[in-house]
């Protein structure tokens, strides 16, 4: 277990960007979605995905930020889910 | 001397442009919506000359803005979508070889394996999750490409997902447990059954987004009935309100690599190898011929079918102990149909006493009332069930048309498509 460090999110459909200074690398990305809800603000009813700038993969739910391979200064995007037909 | 032009002439002075190809290639859209409208109409103007339409709902106003193919006149008369979107583009690709066929039904429960077998790609155009999973699982079983689209006020996606690569992710594999929650609403908690008034969410959007969204899917489409590669595995982020943030260089789109979840559960379905067709059964076959055509193939060994969904016989009240007759595909039977009407029974939440409901009437807390269902999910000719039922047909149990079902006998399995569907769904 080790922290991370630095992290910026993006926040896709505002521009926001989010600092986090320090982070357990053992936060899964639902976690992480859930832990900066209030600031990611995503539009109403819709859940968020979140995946890494540098690779543009995705982090999964269940997937800790260290087994996405995520790295201290690293720059994470963070979008929603479109389900509307 | 006629000047006018071949009516593909501009798609196919593109050179590597088969529309021989497209002519002969079947597309399965799923979905008539406003995305639905889009592809079909696209798809139609393209040349494919195989589209096959499947839709459970009927026309409304608040389409009409969204949806090309509908007319004021189809609000008044009730139409079917996946109808009227069959007829109206039907007359967009002047091929009289070219088919459209529309299937109205639910395709999570109404729509068989086989229909997704003679489909070179298939179309996701839904907008609700249980239907997706449903696609994927079949496209996953069937080892087919499908390509789902989604939207939400000036944004869209396009996922490709190549659900015979084992390597590729597929959209289960993004699942977490809010979205199985968001299933289950529709479902009683305690017994699966189909909970009678579950109120609709409409979502915000735009015709201009499912312009877009649609024609990125078709243009997937047409690229992979061409054998060239798309980007499966990835989903495709349209941002169409701000559109420079996450891109170094100004993209309104970018592509998320989607990571495959090792616990998928749809990754652990083996893809289909061998069907059996036995073409002069359908699902309007009764249960005991059904069963003489089986035994024509299998000899006379014990049989079983496996539904791979449940029956429900009778709902017992675990209280009088009296049972409602009920005879009907659980997936058909609502928590209405299987309340006693009798026994009195205490909100374990508010304390009221309800009559007659699943839910509490006074604080609609759910589920109160749990009936003991007598169902099964495979059928055997030694069962007193079926020698009082012999003559109710596959469809009457829950098989839908065009199903694969897995017989098993005492030589072995096999999977058997009901294949004298087949013409209901393609040429």
């Amino acid at each position: 277990m080790a922290t991370l460090k630095n992290l910026t999110v993006i926040v896709e459909h505002t521009g926001k960007r989010i600092p986090v200074n320090q982070i357990d690398d053992q936060v899964t990305g639902q976690e992480f979605l859930s832990a900066l809800a209030d600031k990611i603000n995503l539009p109403a009813g819709t859940r968020g995905i979140i995946s890494r700038k540098m690779n543009r993969k995705q982090i999964l739910a269940g997937q800790t930020l260290r087994d996405a391979g995520v790295e201290d200064s690293e720059t994470l995007i963070a979008d929603f889910e479109r389900t509307a037909g | 001397m006629n000047m006018q032009s071949p009516f593909f002439d501009r798609q196919e002075r593109i050179g590597w442009w088969k529309q021989d190809s497209l002519l002969r290639s079947r597309v399965l859209v799923v979905g008539a919506g406003a995305l639905g409208n889009e592809v079909i109409k696209n798809l139609s103007l393209l040349g494919v000359g195989n589209l096959l339409i499947a839709d459970f709902d009927t026309i409304e106003n608040s389409n009409l803005s969204r949806a090309v193919l509908f007319r004021h006149k189809d609000v008044k008369n009730g139409a079917r979508k996946a109808d009227v979107a069959a007829r109206r583009a039907k007359l967009l690709n002047p091929n009289p070889k070219a088919i459209v066929k529309s299937f109205h039904g639910d395709i999570v429960w109404d729509m068989g394996l086989g229909v997704f077998r003679y489909a070179d790609v298939i179309v996701g155009c839904l907008d609700n999750i249980e239907a997706r999973l449903a696609v994927n699982l079949a496209c996953r079983k069937l080892g087919k490409t499908w390509i789902d689209g989604g939207m939400w006020e000036l944004a869209g996606s396009v996922s490709v997902y190549d659900c015979k690569n084992d390597d590729k992710a597929c959209y289960e594999c993004g699942m977490t447990p809010d979205h199985y929650r968001d299933i289950r609403v529709r479902y009683s908690c305690t017994n699966a059954v189909v909970k009678a008034r579950i109120k609709q969410g409409y979502e915000p959007t735009t015709q201009t987004t499912s312009a877009l969204v649609g024609a990125f899917q078709s243009q997937e489409t047409v690229k992979l009935l061409h054998n060239m590669p798309s980007f499966s595995g990835r989903r495709l982020m349209i941002n169409g309100e701000a559109h420079f943030f996450t891109g170094d260089d100004s993209s309104p789109v970018y592509l998320i690599d989607l990571s495959k979840n090792p616990s998928c559960l749809c990754h652990q379905e083996s893809i289909i190898e061998d069907v059996f067709s036995i073409q002069s059964a359908s699902a309007d076959t009764k249960l005991g011929d059904f069963f003489d055509l089986l035994h024509k193939y299998f000899d006379n060994t014990r049989i079983i079918i496996e539904l791979n969904r449940e029956f429900v016989v009778s709902a017992e009240c675990p209280y009088c102990l009296n049972s409602i007759y009920i005879n009907k595909p659980l997936h058909r039977t609502n928590d209405l149909e299987v309340v006693c009407p009798n026994c009195e029974v205490d909100c374990p939440t508010c304390g009221t006493k309800n009559i007659g409901v699943p839910d509490c009437r006074n604080c609609g807390q759910e589920d109160i009332y749990e009936p003991i269902l007598h169902k099964f999910n495979e059928l055997t000719e030694d069962s007193s069930w079926f020698k009082n039922n012999s003559n109710l047909t596959l469809l009457d149990i829950g098989v839908p048309p065009l199903q694969i079902l897995r017989i098993i006998s005492d030589k072995g399995q096999k999977l058997v498509e009901i294949t004298g569907d087949k013409t209901r769904f393609w040429k």
